[in-house]
């Protein structure tokens, strides 16, 4: 028979000297692994390393502050990480460059086998000289096989097969899904994509946290920004289980852009809202925030308009004071307006009496409160209580019962006008859910404010416009996640291919007295079973002295 | 098993049995440069799909920073937001869609105030200026409120409230702010700029001002109680 022409098995190098290095360098497959472990090892010294943490970044005063922590660790030898970036691995300009060879590496690496693979696929020698069935890695030898039976049984098998007679014998090739080869390609353009996407997030990821209240607008980059975007909370919504657990939380969203609005709508925990490529994340949610309007009554004009979150707590005891017939003449929580060395607590008009008495809270020790009480109109000894949690004692002829501490949501040093740096407000609620903001100061009376319901002090109107929910939004974007959700896909179908569909490629040589098998000596191995399920097909003695490469 | 010869099958039979171990060399630009070029403009692309989604700014009609007329210029450098210097001229447009042009103040003193509703400083010191201003129109200040980038009526509904009756205008998309180099090295708003009556920077103030911060540098440009 006549044989293909031989092609040279020898790596062709480039005939300009100066690039056989770097040709060499970047298409040998073990510079690529070998490349590649010491990247992964740097990685894990970026794991096991403390890093900078991601705030402190840029901030040299900070990362200062930082370093010192460091060396109590790492001693003498902080500076020198330093120098060297050890302290932050993933973003030193030198990782970075190494990602990026990495990528030049393996694009190189990869395409230069493409020409190879690619002929192999599409233009495979059909016909092979007889030697081949002498000397091939993977061959065997089966009964002689009419090829009139021989080929049905192999198209069963998914074999694409061509058939040529010449002399006394009848050659055959037959070839399977011979494209999975290409498949490695696909894998390799994914790892590619990998690390474009990851170079892409590092160069252009954005992330930020938004904490506003209800009814305010918060923008998305600090100050003027050409891309800049204002996040507006128009409501901020929290479902909690009967025992407080939380169980959704979601905020009613607009978006503006050049002052224009662009988009709507709701972020959920579990559903981020998006908009332009920016993920707006549900993060947080809290309940106690405050609406306060302060008007100059001279102008009519607004000189303070803050929602305000109260993040700090003050201990109010939660008390039932009855007469001494046993009638409950008040059950409430006393909301401390007076911040005395004895204790904190406020006067009380107990309803249906012309009594005032002085209830306060004060810490017995670290586990434990104790709420102190007196008579201002009375004196000796019954004329102050002190009693714990839970107790019930007398005073003036009234029976007190100090039920239990209750936090009572608070703000330190709002800024509201009119009334010295000092001032806080707390906001409580009655056993009936009426809410009640109060502006405490030191040298003022307190102020009381009810929902929507105006007050004037000292030239000022005082307005609690109600209370106002708090909603965290983490805003994301990440423009490399395209890259690694293709390159995922890729990958995960490359790999699938390589290893699930299997390829084979034979070539058969029939004549009278046998049947000689030659094939492909591919890793992925299976070719002893095949040649098990070809005779079986073939109703022929199963071969013993099969020759395979593992 | 291990293979029954040594000799390389490919040079007699032109079976190649592991093609992808094989590496061929076709020349610098197709070894090396195309595959290169692949991959960059497939990064590119995928780069350039990512960014067409972000949906970017546009400009906006014509406004934002314009040329100063030479003859209202008097200092003869070019405009800065250095004091001593011309203020760089803008034109933008009022919450009503007017527009306002800075060098058509030229005469006035001029308080420039760069604010936003979102800004808690800003808010705490707008009644300041607000009083100023209604102290010192007659003797003809004027007050530039530019907001960054907010939506007219947000402002609006803002400037009602506080009584700003000054001109407020809308740095839309944040190009005014930018030659002013607000967000720069001071980083924040407010940022206020005080121009005497040809147009000159006298005083810049960065943060909030207090009742005599504005009064001392009104005086800088002959506003004085």
């Amino acid at each position: 028979m006549t044989t293909a022409s031989p092609t040279s098995t020898a790596s062709r190098r480039p005939s300009f000297d100066a690039w056989a290095p770097i040709w060499r360098l970047l298409t040998s497959v073990r510079f690529a692994v070998f490349y590649i472990a010491t990247l992964a090892a740097f990685g894990l010294l970026g794991v096991l390393i403390p890093q900078v943490p991601e705030p402190m970044r840029g901030n040299d005063a900070a990362i200062s502050v930082w370093l010192e922590a460091q060396r109590g660790t790492f001693g003498p030898f902080t500076e020198t990480m330093r120098r060297l970036g050890l302290f932050e691995v993933f973003q030193a300009k030198w990782f970075l460059f190494a990602l990026g060879f990495l990528v030049v590496n393996v694009t190189t690496c990869t395409f230069n086998r493409w020409s190879p693979t690619f002929r192999n696929v599409f233009h495979p020698p059909r016909s092979v000289p007889d030697s081949f069935f002498e000397r091939a890695h993977n061959r065997t030898v089966l009964a002689p096989i009419d090829v009139a039976t021989l080929e049905p049984t192999l198209r069963k098998l998914r074999y694409r097969v061509e058939t040529r007679v010449e002399d006394a014998a009848t050659y055959v090739f037959a070839d399977r899904a011979p494209w999975t080869q290409l498949a490695t390609f696909v894998s390799h353009l994914a790892l590619i994509l990998f690390i474009s996407g990851g170079l892409v997030t590092w160069l252009t990821g954005f992330s930020a946290e938004i904490f506003a209240g209800e009814g305010t607008t918060a923008p998305l980059f600090a100050v003027s920004d050409p891309n800049q975007i204002q996040v507006r909370i128009d409501s901020a919504t929290g479902r909690f289980g009967e025992r407080g657990n939380p169980l959704d939380f979601r905020t009613q969203l607009t978006i503006f852009r050049n002052g224009e609005e662009v988009a709507r709508g709701t972020s959920t925990v579990n559903d981020p809202f998006k908009y332009g490529g920016y993920r707006f994340h549900q993060a947080a949610y809290f309940p106690d925030g405050a609406e306060l309007r302060i008007r100059d009554l001279s102008t009519g004009n607004t000189v303070f308009h803050e929602t305000f979150p109260l993040e700090d707590t003050v201990a109010a005891p939660s008390v039932t004071i009855s007469d001494a017939s046993g009638a409950t003449l008040l059950a409430d929580t006393i909301a401390p307006t007076d911040f005395l060395d004895i204790a904190s607590g406020a006067l009380v008009a107990v309803p249906n009496t012309d009594r005032v008495i002085w209830v306060g809270i004060t810490a017995k020790d670290e586990d434990a409160w104790q709420l102190v009480a007196f008579d201002p109109q009375a004196a000796g000894a019954s004329a102050e209580l002190r009693i714990n949690e839970g107790a019930t004692g007398s005073i003036s002829g009234l029976n007190v019962r100090f039920d239990r501490v209750k936090p009572i949501p608070s703000a330190v040093g709002i800024g509201v006008p009119g009334a010295d740096a000092q001032t806080f407000a707390q906001l409580t609620t009655a056993s009936g859910g009426a809410e009640t903001l109060m502006l405490v100061s030191t040298n003022n009376p307190a102020i009381s404010l009810a929902p929507g319901q105006p007050v004037a002090v000292g030239g000022l109107e005082y307005t609690f416009e109600g209370r106002r929910p708090f909603a965290g939004i983490a805003v994301k974007r990440d423009s490399g996640a395209w890259f690694i959700w293709i390159a995922t896909a890729m990958l995960v179908g490359g790999l699938a291919l390589t290893f699930y569909v299997p390829r084979r490629r034979l070539w058969l040589r029939l004549t009278s007295r046998s049947t000689q098998i030659a094939s492909l000596a591919e890793k992925s191995g299976g070719f002893e079973k095949d040649m098990r399920t070809l005779a079986h097909r073939l109703g022929v003695p199963v071969p013993t002295d099969m020759q395979e490469e593992r | 098993m291990t293979p029954t010869n040594d000799l390389p099958l490919d040079e007699v039979s032109g079976v190649e049995e592991r093609p992808q171990n094989r590496r061929e060399w076709s020349g610098v630009l197709r070894s090396l440069v195309l595959p290169l070029l692949l991959i960059a403009t497939i990064v590119g692309g995928l780069y350039y799909i990512e960014q067409r989604r972000n949906g970017a700014a546009s400009t906006v009609d014509g406004t934002g920073i314009v040329t100063l007329p030479v003859e209202k210029n008097l200092t003869g450098r070019s405009p800065s937001t250095d004091v001593g210097r011309a203020a760089p001229d803008f034109l933008l447009k009022t919450p009503d869609g007017g527009t306002l042009r800075l060098s058509d103040l030229q005469g006035k003193p001029v308080l420039v105030n760069f604010w936003a509703t979102w800004c808690t400083p800003c808010r705490q010191e707008m009644p300041e200026i607000v009083r100023a201003y209604d102290t010192h129109k007659a003797a003809g200040l004027v007050v530039v409120a530019v907001d960054l980038q907010e939506n007219a009526g947000t402002v609006r509904t803002f400037a009602q409230e506080f009584g700003m009756t000054f001109p407020i205008v809308i740095d839309r998309n944040g190009g005014v702010g930018d030659a002013w180099r607000i967000g720069g090295p001071v980083e924040g708003i407010p940022s206020s700029y005080f121009l005497d009556a040809s147009g000159v920077v006298q005083a810049r103030i960065f943060g909030p001002m207090t009742a005599e911060t504005l009064r001392d540098n009104l005086a800088a440009i002959g506003v004085r109680e």
